[in-house]
């Protein structure tokens, strides 16, 4: 295991062609461990793109990513993703599958034994506050933020040093996001993960993450403490940002 | 292709097995065309090989005389009759009259033995009604020149044929032009007096039924078409005297006389063959199936074409359509060929693979399953890339790998549409499997064709609405299963589903 100072993902000189254009060039960046860092920009900057960098879905044009002290492998790269939890905006939970199948299932792929999987599971539905009863049901029968929970569970499943967020919670109402912003941040500070979030709301940015990528032009604007970045935002945009979220 | 090598394993080994517990004596398989004529005579020679020990496979209702012919050169059939001028023709494909010596002559070199004439000559004629007769006074095909104002209906072969009515007309110098009519239709409007002269057969049943009047062909222009069982000429030389039990003992008459039994009387062929055969002192044994025994009977071989057939269609379309689904140069032009086997008549289909597969079981049951293959394929190639991309990445993104992905979430959301895919592929297995008795594949086109033969409309009714009420379980069962392996919310929402979201 790489020593707790080591970043937890770091971005060297990166550079992602997509479609025609350069995405992002020259992307020098570090998330830390053990702390939920969100990417945060304008609609089109490139966040989704550089959390799939991470994962393996993507691969860079330019640079090298390392993950978890290592370079994302060519071959299997499944075994690889596994150390990684993955969700997604609308919950993406499998509608054929029932809700402990949609957290279980990989488990069970990845050879974990019957008790292993229970103890887990129920570990993550307790941390969730969802129902036991829900094991058995299928996602359609969940509501909005019940099935998110879960989402959340099922990227926690194999007990991933890594969680990447892709605007999570961004369709659901207000009220549910709140509160399950609120289980997120208890959840990460029992749990410690290192998280990276795509939002496109800064306020849930500041809610929920200790530490900020900022992305414009083509690149990084700023990135550093959450609270650094706000007291001293470098570009007109995150200026906005700021006293927009921060003076309502 | 693999399940064609296992079905068609399958099928030998079920046929060697037969063959081998039939124990002493050889089994030999007698065909027959699909008019009542041709059935009776089927039926004479197989029961004549039955009283003697042998075990006979019947192929009745064969379709046309170069399906049963060619059946007979590749050793799908040992034996069937002819007529002299249809081996003439279709056979040998000879315009000038052939003396019996050229036949037999001209089938030797093809591997066919010609037998002893059956002694009657089933010749077209021309018919008229009694009543006209009386009135006219005609007796003779030439003295119809004598009559221009008379309506001529002719059996649309007959009118097209090039020893047909264009020749008679030319020959016997007649002013009159034709039309054509179906030769039902025919008899039952010259009854009526609706119409004046029609072809006949000259063994018809319906001559003395109808009181109708064969005129004399005084200028000899109808060839003669003489009734001959041909047999493969490595048959024992004990088989083959035994097929001539019959020769030369069938009179026009007598050959009407069994034709009006079975048509008019609607009396089992099988038993008007056997009383004829104890005139020649042959008791035959052979018991007329009952119309339940007979049901059943098709209906197995039903079931057992179309599902074979629809089984190994289905494991062949998934496994392609799971090879090729994400490779769009390749998944359009197999699902273009599979559209393309659906565009070929099933009737065509059926009769293309006989110079493949020959007569009988096989060829239906891969006719089926080319025609099964389509729907499977489109609906699981339709499926398998459609599924919500957004899905498909969480799986990814997870560490699914691709195979997990296919069989964990591409596979089961895809499930009501290849369900759907397979159960518009059993209707069309179950359909088309009717037409199967056309090359000997049984089924319960049998019935159909029996009736149709024999203008039957109750045996037409009990094979169509057997095999339509096949269809309705199947669908039923389909139904049932799917509700079973699939959730409903699933089934429901399929297409829902399917819609694009972009993250």
């Amino acid at each position: 295991m790489e020593s707790d100072n080591a970043p937890c993902v770091e971005f060297k000189e990166i550079g992602k062609f997509l479609g025609e254009h350069w995405v992002f060039r020259g992307i020098d960046a570090q998330i830390p461990n053990a702390q939920v860092t969100a990417i945060i920009g304008a609609s089109g900057s490139g966040k989704t793109t550089l959390l799939r960098l991470i994962n393996g879905l993507y691969r860079p044009d330019e640079g090298e990513v390392t993950v978890l002290g290592e370079d994302i492998p060519q071959k299997s790269q499944h075994l690889f993703r596994r150390k990684i939890g993955y969700a997604v905006q609308g919950a993406g939970l499998f509608p054929h599958m029932t809700i402990e199948s949609n957290i279980t299932k990989l488990a069970r792929l990845d050879g974990w034994t019957q008790d292993q999987i229970q103890i887990r599971l129920d570990e993550l539905l307790r941390l969730t506050d969802l129902d036991f009863e829900m094991k058995e049901r299928y996602p359609h029968e969940l509501s909005g933020g019940q099935q998110h929970r879960v989402s959340l569970c099922r990227a926690l499943m194999l007990e991933p040093k890594l969680l990447l967020l892709d605007e999570p919670f961004s369709a659901i109402d207000a009220i549910t996001r709140n509160e399950i912003q609120d289980s997120f941040v208890a959840l990460q500070r029992q749990l410690r993960f290192s998280a990276v979030l795509v939002t496109h709301d800064f306020r849930e940015a500041t809610k929920l993450a200790h530490h900020l990528i900022v992305l414009g032009n083509g690149t990084i604007e700023q990135q550093g403490a959450l609270q650094a970045v706000i007291d001293e935002p470098a570009s007109s945009f995150l200026q906005e940002l700021v006293e927009t979220e921060t003076n309502p | 292709m693999k399940s064609i090598v296992l079905v068609t394993f399958a099928i030998v080994l079920a046929t060697v097995l037969a063959i081998a517990g039939c124990g002493q004596k050889a089994t030999y398989v007698i065909g027959s065309k699909q008019h009542t004529e041709s059935h009776i005579l089927g039926e004479l020679l197989a029961q004549t090989l039955e009283t003697a020990g042998y075990t006979v496979d019947r192929k009745f209702n064969l379709g046309g005389t170069k399906i049963v012919f060619n059946a007979l050169q590749q050793g799908d059939i040992h034996a069937y009759a002819e007529y002299s001028g249809t081996i003439q023709e279709v056979i040998l494909k000879e315009s000038r009259t052939l003396t019996l010596g050229e036949i037999t002559t001209a089938l030797a070199k093809l591997g066919i033995q010609t037998l002893e004439p059956l002694g009657f000559n089933n010749s077209y004629a021309m018919g008229i009604h009694e009543d006209l007769a009386t009135e006219t006074g005609l007796s003779k095909v030439s003295e119809l020149r004598n009559y221009p104002d008379l309506r001529f209906f002719f059996s649309h072969e007959f009118l097209e044929r090039e020893d047909g009515y264009p020749s008679m007309k030319a020959h016997y110098g007649l002013p009159q032009s034709a039309d054509g009519i179906e030769h039902a239709l025919a008899l039952r409007a010259i009854v009526a007096r609706e119409i004046d002269v029609t072809d006949l057969y000259t063994t018809d049943a319906e001559i003395d039924h109808f009181n109708l009047v064969v005129l004399e062909d005084d200028l000899e222009f109808f060839p003669k078409y003489l009734a001959i069982p041909i047999v493969r000429d490595d048959l024992p030389e004990e088989v083959k005297q035994l097929l001539n039990v019959a020769s030369n003992s069938l009179s026009d008459q007598t050959m009407a006389g069994l034709n009006y039994q079975v048509h008019i009387e609607e009396r089992p062929t099988s038993d008007v063959a056997r009383e004829f055969l104890a005139t020649l002192n042959v008791q035959s044994t052979h018991e007329t199936e009952t119309l339940m025994d007979k049901l059943v009977e098709r209906t197995i071989e039903h079931l057992y074409l179309a599902g074979i057939a629809l089984f190994a269609a289905t494991l062949v379309a998934l496994s392609i359509s799971i090879a090729v689904y994400s490779i769009p140069w390749l998944s359009k032009p197999i699902a273009y060929i599979a559209g393309l086997l659906q565009t070929i008549p099933s009737l065509a289909l059926l009769a293309l693979m006989v110079p493949l597969f020959g007569i009988g079981t096989l060829p239906a049951i891969v006719a089926l399953f080319l025609y099964s293959l389509l729907p499977i394929i489109r609906t699981t190639v339709t499926a398998l890339s459609t599924v919500d991309p957004v899905l498909l990445q969480v799986a990814e993104g997870l560490g699914y790998t691709r195979a997990q992905s296919l069989i964990h979430v591409k596979l089961p959301l895809s499930m009501p549409a290849i369900f759907a895919g397979i159960r518009i592929s059993a209707i069309i297995c179950i359909g088309t499997a009717t037409l199967a008795a056309f090359i000997g594949g049984g089924g319960l086109g049998d019935l159909i064709f029996q009736g149709l033969q024999l203008d039957d409309t109750r045996l037409i009714l009990i094979g169509a609405a057997s095999a339509a009420l096949m269809a309705i379980i199947a669908e039923l069962l389909f139904e049932g299963v799917e509700k079973l392996i699939i959730p409903g919310h699933i089934a429901a929402a399929n297409r829902i589903s399917n819609d694009p979201v972009v993250a």
